[in-house]
């Protein structure tokens, strides 16, 4: 776009962009390496695949829920655990940022799947812009990202043709937690997998207490995480009823009720609904800024208001 | 399943679906084994040497299996959809409030 041309200080506007993040609600916020990502990354999902002039990929991340959130039950956390959408909002706000303040092209990365390849395949990945941030690390919890002081965040990426110095990824890995490995130690599981409702998750830790590797069964999980995926099954199910009582049941049956109701209500609840690998997490739950009590109790040893 | 004309759309028979289906499947990102931490570290030898285990994409897959891209789409697709267990998300709401899911349980 730009045909004027401003002179842009890269380490002043890269501070302020991550200024802006974090001012705008994001606990975290770093620059991926381009290259790397290019490189990593498969032929279809790269970030210039998307946006062929990309120069940097900023990734942000939002806290998850509050403490009192994993007290609840698993049917309440469905409707309303994630927070994603104000990783999203951020991100949507920066790229606004950037364009006016600095002339450059910019863009909010959609999160969302390849439309030509199914419900599976997301167009970018997400969780790698933010790993080779420096941002989050891969847990045994089916690579779900964690971040020693922040936990479990939700992630949101921008694509900007303006040059930023990239970070690099998190020097050390907190999975697993040391509570983890100890009960690996006496019964071949960490926490995470032992009460996954679908037992996804499986791997193994080292002698040194790292991960040596991780296993995880994404269909599975999906069963658990992505509800929109049993509407096919449900309407073929009603179509090819045998009996019109059958039809009725298979529709009006209240599980599959509720599938109605949050797509009449746009409920976000169609996807990511368990959270039972990151509830019995240490690190998600009790990391030292893992919630908004806890970030209010630093705050205030701090001598912060 | 019978053949469908989306079957015929992407020159994909059943008994192509039942041949490659579960290798199809099996190499696609529905499992995923990672070894070691190899993108935080940067290890681009480790990188390379676990693409496979993290999943291969449907293009990857297509070439080794000397497929078109589109067929592989189809048949994986395909296949997710079957695999796929609807009466394993109640499970859930059994769960939190100090309830942790217990393998044993499931036939109580």
């Amino acid at each position: 776009m730009a045909n004027k041309k401003i002179d842009i200080d890269p380490g002043e506007a890269k501070e302020a962009i991550l200024g802006y993040c974090r001012k705008k609600g994001a606990l975290a916020a770093g620059v991926a390496d381009l290259e790397a990502l290019e490189r990593i990354a498969p032929a279809g999902h790269r970030p210039s695949d998307l946006m062929p002039r990309v120069k940097s990929v900023i990734s942000l991340g939002v806290g998850g829920q509050t403490q009192g959130a994993w007290t609840l039950p698993a049917k309440a956390m469905s409707f309303f655990g994630s927070t994603e959408g104000r990783a999203y909002t951020i991100a949507y706000g920066l790229a606004f940022m950037i364009e006016r303040q600095y002339l450059e092209r910019s863009v909010y990365c959609p999160p969302d799947i390849d439309p030509e390849l199914g419900s599976r395949v997301p167009l970018q990945s997400i969780k790698l812009h933010a790993e080779l941030a420096g941002i989050g690390a891969r847990s045994l919890a089916g690579d779900i990202l964690l971040h020693p002081e922040f936990g479990y965040m939700y992630f949101a990426s921008v694509f900007t043709e303006l040059e930023l110095e990239p970070d690099k990824p998190m020097e050390t890995n907190p999975c697993p937690a040391p509570s983890c490995t100890d009960m690996y130690k006496k019964i071949g599981q960490t926490p995470c997998m032992k009460f996954c409702p679908v037992q996804c998750l499986s791997g193994s830790i080292s002698e040194d207490g790292k991960q040596a590797d991780m296993k995880y069964d994404m269909a599975a999980c999906a069963e658990m995480t992505q509800q929109y995926e049993t509407l096919a099954t449900v309407l073929a199910g009603a179509m090819n009823a045998d009996t019109d009582e059958e039809r009725s049941a298979m529709l009006h049956r209240p599980e599959n009720k509720t599938l109605w109701y949050k797509m009449s209500v746009g409920s976000g609840g169609l996807l990511a609904q368990c959270f039972e690998c990151m509830r019995v997490c240490p690190i998600a739950t009790r990391a030292p800024l893992a919630d908004p009590i806890l970030r209010a109790e630093a705050a205030l040893e701090r001598g912060e208001d | 399943m019978a053949e469908t004309s989306f079957h015929k759309a992407y020159g994909v028979s059943e008994d192509m679906v039942t041949e490659l289906g579960d290798e199809i499947f099996d190499l696609s990102h529905n499992k995923q084994t990672r070894i070691g931490d190899a993108v935080r570290e940067m290890d681009w030898d480790a990188i390379e040497a676990g693409r496979a285990g993290m999943g291969l994409t449907d293009g990857q897959i297509a070439e080794r299996l000397e497929l078109e891209v589109e067929q592989v789409t189809f048949i994986r697709t395909l296949v997710e959809g079957q695999r796929f267990h609807t009466g394993h998300y109640k499970r859930l709401y059994k769960l939190g409030g100090g309830k942790r899911y217990r393998p044993e349980r499931e036939n109580e």
